[in-house]
């Protein structure tokens, strides 16, 4: 009965250290429950706004919870980082500064915001807004110089500055501000205008003697360079306005790379990647995403490059946002290649040489080669997946071709199931036929043939779509700002010529060797096709990337599969 | 105290068996603790708290020798089964191709003939039916379902549906009646067949869906192909359920008769396992119709097809009239083929 007691104590004692270890890690990593509580809210909902969940209203109701106190500044910074992230649109932004008018902001979540400004994220006009703010008495010294800071990065525009020194009419502004105020105006930030605003502000007793002796005497400079440059010292201008560039950005911007996410996108991507890194010393990252989110992106500045942009897929968005001057395109990349068309494999054209046309089809002898005991004599064609775009393009030109009689059409219900088709009668090297386009799996991998059908004209395609589809054009785009930050990348870029003979070569290596993430493969193309790449770098870069590669070295800013 | 004494042993043990009962129990618990603890502790010590588990079987050079390329354990074993499916569709092409083209067939003049009926007259016939083995709901609901099937212009693809089901239903039942019975009747091939059939209810379709396509190719032979693995298992359980219930002494009488063991299986154990047996086809029914869906991905065609167009085109409005469709069909054999199942017992009952 004792051994019995004992045991019995044994257990509990077990299980209550069990226990208390259990809590006391659980402890270690929450310092309260309602903390903790709020953390997963905030947490979880940043997490949804990294996959666009979030809209304007709900932001609006996170920045609801911190009047209750809810959101610390912590949270906040998320909600910014967040928008480094392009998660934010401006019209979010907007509201959070909409309400810390109603006070629901601390002075450090506004600073934050502020923060996010040097990162671009904060376009001209929302940094107004947050101006506005200040006359709730939102803003601090701290947070004016903050912008003041900013605006020697370029974010604020004249106008914005009259804003400041007009929030120092309601005494917003103290001396220190109006001081920090001036010296940005060494920057050129100030005009003639503003000075005059500042120094009427002097008349509401806002500037002390101090201040307008400082404005004084930057005006005289500024006068001075204006007469420099009136008498031609133009070169020497130009060579402090660099001066100040180079002060401005001492180090060399990260370029943010769209990732897109098929096989030809990503190894683009990798490849650039090593080649901006190791070649031109900027920093690189990439950011995943669906294509269209991923060209929103790239027009507000989230990322800066993005090497596939198909047309006429994306014609109405590309169009778009070009003349709006959001995009740029700096060349061409992986060539002109079909778009989309009905093949068959080529072993079977060796077999039958005659069969290379669309209207072969209705040829009773070829017509058998495909029919199945499904098709009734007919030939069997599979087709674009169902409820896909191609689907009813697909129908409307086999009824067009006068294929209605001659060809039995299957739509998969997925693009798997469609490459999975191919792949099966490939390896049986049993007749096939039916649709596949450039960069899909099975056209890289196995060795199809394009039957001919009629060439492609606006005319017919708007019409009766007895006609191709029309080639695809594959554009690398860049933001309008990445020629002013990295001009040498540009060049690069404008001579990439990565063609899709080069990516099947990829494809194929990465085939004969499974084991092969897309990291893998960018290492191996750039240490085994080196003639091709350095046709497009410099030679100082063409030899920083060797060294690189030679070392054994990876891209920093490479994503891990 | 005394708690520990009840919980260890039992009320009638003695009392020497109470220390032996209690304690290994007792002792297992904290020894069992203890190695949870050292095996965690173990592990953390190892690996670190990041957990990196070694995985990796090997580091080879690629086939230019670049660079090294790691493989994992995963890799192998799904490599592994890679090649044997690769294996399979070339040295098994006239197996697939023998079941392809029969299943080709059989569906394609099903079908044909299911879509030569105009449709109203399949309605009429149907809700006649209903009256017979039921009552004025069940032919009210079966008239209006046709009735609705017909005017939402799904009639031709419902009778795909209805075609793919036939073939698929009558593959199943057969091979679940052939099955059950074995199982019911040898033991080793019960506890062999036990956990295959919870894999191939639990199993997510999509995994066996691509060697189906692999080894079919698209259309109604791998459609049917997933069907049958998922709607077949009921079939197997419940004949081998209903023949095990058929009690000793019947089956024993018979054989005092001197029945033959075939004759006893006939005569005996199927009629009487009737009614189980039709409850498990009636399952198997339902199930293949809610392989539908699934079935279209790999071109069955069928109603599947409208569901899937309505999800890609984000039509809402659609995918729930052809759901609807699939609902009503379920509901229609569902009734039917219970009343004739009831109808059959009762016969039974009567003639017991």
């Amino acid at each position: 009965m004792i051994a019995a007691v004992r045991t019995g104590r044994v257990f509990w004692i077990a299980l209550l250290a069990t226990v208390l270890v259990g809590a006391l890690a659980c402890a270690a990593e929450d310092t309260g429950p309602s903390a903790a509580e709020i953390k997963d809210i905030v947490e979880s909902a940043v997490g949804a706004s990294m996959s666009g969940q979030l809209t304007a209203a709900d932001v609006q109701k996170i920045v609801d919870e911190s009047s209750g106190g809810q959101l610390s500044a912590a949270d906040v910074q998320k909600i910014v980082d967040e928008s480094s992230g392009g998660q934010l649109s401006a019209a979010d932004v907007q509201r959070i500064v909409a309400d810390s008018t109603s006070g629901q902001l601390s002075a450090a979540d506004v600073q934050k915001i502020v923060d996010a400004s040097t990162s671009g994220q904060l376009t001209a006009a929302q940094v107004q807004g947050i101006v506005r703010e200040s006359t709730a008495g939102q803003l601090t010294a701290a947070q004016v110089q903050k912008i003041v800071d900013d605006s020697v990065a370029g974010q604020l525009s004249a106008d914005d500055v009259q804003k400041i020194v007009a929030a120092s009419t309601s005494g917003q502004l103290t001396a220190d501000d109006v001081q920090s105020i001036v010296q940005a105006s060494t920057g050129g930030q100030l005009t003639a205008a503003d000075v005059e605003k500042i120094v009427a502000a002097s008349t509401s007793g806002q500037l002390t003697t101090a201040d307008v002796q400082k404005i004084i005497n930057e005006s005289v400079s500024a006068a001075v360079d204006e007469a420099r440059k009136a008498t031609a010292a133009a070169e020497a201008a130009a060579m402090d306005a660099s001066k100040a560039l180079a002060a401005v950005q001492p180090t060399k911007e990260t370029i943010i790379f769209g990732d897109l996410n098929w096989p030809s996108a990503l190894l683009q991507n990798r490849i650039a990647q090593y080649i901006v890194e190791k070649g031109y010393g900027y920093p690189t990252d990439v950011k995943f995403g669906a294509t269209l989110p991923l060209f929103q992106g790239l027009q507000r500045g989230d990322t800066h490059v993005t090497m596939e942009i198909w047309l006429p897929n994306q014609d109405e968005a590309w169009n778009a946002a070009r003349e709006e001057g959001a995009v740029l395109s700096v060349g061409k990349s992986l060539g002109s290649d079909w778009q989309s068309s009905f093949v068959i494999p080529a072993y079977l054209q060796e077999q039958y040489p005659d069969l290379d046309s669309i209207e072969d089809l209705k040829d009773d002898q070829y017509k058998q080669l495909f029919a199945t005991a499904e098709t009734g004599g007919k030939a069997r064609l599979v087709s674009c997946v169902i409820g896909w775009s191609c689907e009813d393009v697909n129908a409307k030109q086999i009824e067009a071709y006068g294929l209605t009689d001659h060809v039995h059409v299957i739509n998969p219900g997925d693009g798997a199931a469609l490459n999975a088709d191919i792949y099966g009668a490939y390896e049986r090297q049993e007749p096939w036929l039916g649709y596949q386009w450039g960069t899909n799996d099975p056209a890289l991998k196995l060795d199809l043939v394009r039957l001919e059908e009629p060439a492609y004209s606006d005319q017919c395609w708007f019409t009766t779509k007895a006609c191709a589809y029309e080639d695809a054009t594959i554009l690398i785009a860049v933001n309008p700002d990445l020629p002013g930050k990295a001009p040498d990348v540009i060049e690069m870029l404008r001579k990439w010529d990565f063609n899709i003979d080069v990516f099947k070569e990829a494809v194929r290596w990465q085939d004969d060797n499974p084991d092969a993430d897309t990291n893998d493969t960018a290492i191996w193309w750039l240490n085994s096709k080196t003639d091709i790449w350095t046709g497009w770098v410099t030679a100082e870069a063409a030899t920083a990337i060797q060294a690189s590669l030679a070392a054994n070295e990876i891209a920093d800013g490479w994503p891990t599969e | 105290m005394a708690e520990i004494q009840d919980v260890g042993t039992g009320a009638d043990a003695s009392s020497s068996r109470i220390r032996l009962g209690a304690l290994p129990r007792l002792y297992l618990w904290a020894i069992g603790a203890a190695v949870v603890l050292a095996t965690l502790l173990a592990s953390l010590l190892i690996w670190g708290p990041e957990m990196g588990f070694p995985t990796t079987v090997s580091r080879q050079p690629s086939t230019d020798g670049f660079l090294t390329l790691e493989r994992s354990v995963r890799d192998v074993t799904g490599g592994a089964i890679d090649d044997a499916v690769d294996w399979m569709n070339t040295a098994g092409a006239w197996l697939f191709g023998g079941y392809k083209a029969a299943v080709d067939y059989a569906q394609r003049y099903i079908g044909r003939a299911l879509k030569w009926l105009p449709w109203p007259a399949v309605m009429v016939g149907l809700a006649l039916l209903s009256f017979g083995v039921g009552r004025w709901g069940l032919m009210a609901f079966t008239t209006l379902a046709l009735l609705f099937i017909g005017f939402m212009d799904l009639w031709e693809n419902t009778m795909d549906t209805v075609a793919l089901m036939v073939v698929a239903v009558a593959i199943a039942v057969s091979i679940g009646l052939t099955l059950g019975v074995v199982g019911a009747r040898n033991r080793m091939a019960d506890n062999v067949m036990r956990p295959i059939l919870d894999g191939m209810q639990t199993m997510p379709s999509f995994v066996y869906l691509l060697p189906a396509i692999i080894f079919f190719g698209l259309g109604k032979p791998a459609g049917i192909f997933a069907t049958i693995i998922y709607a077949v298992p009921p079939a197997i359980r419940l004949t081998n359920l209903g023949i095990r219930q058929v009690s000793s002494e019947t089956v024993e009488a018979a054989r005092a008769f001197g029945a033959s063991p075939w004759q006893i299986l006939t005569k005996v154990q199927v009629p009487m396992a009737l009614p189980t047996i039709m409850a498990g086809i009636n399952q198997t029914t339902m199930m293949a119709l809610a392989m539908v869906t699934i079935a279209s991905l790999v071109a069955a065609g069928g109603l599947g097809d409208n569901v899937n167009r309505a999800l890609q085109k984000q039509q809402a409005g659609n995918g729930l009239l052809a759901g609807l469709a699939i609902v009503f069909l379920a509901i229609i054999i569902d009734r039917l083929t219970q009343s004739v199942a009831r109808g059959r017992q009762e016969a039974l009952r009567s003639v017991g």
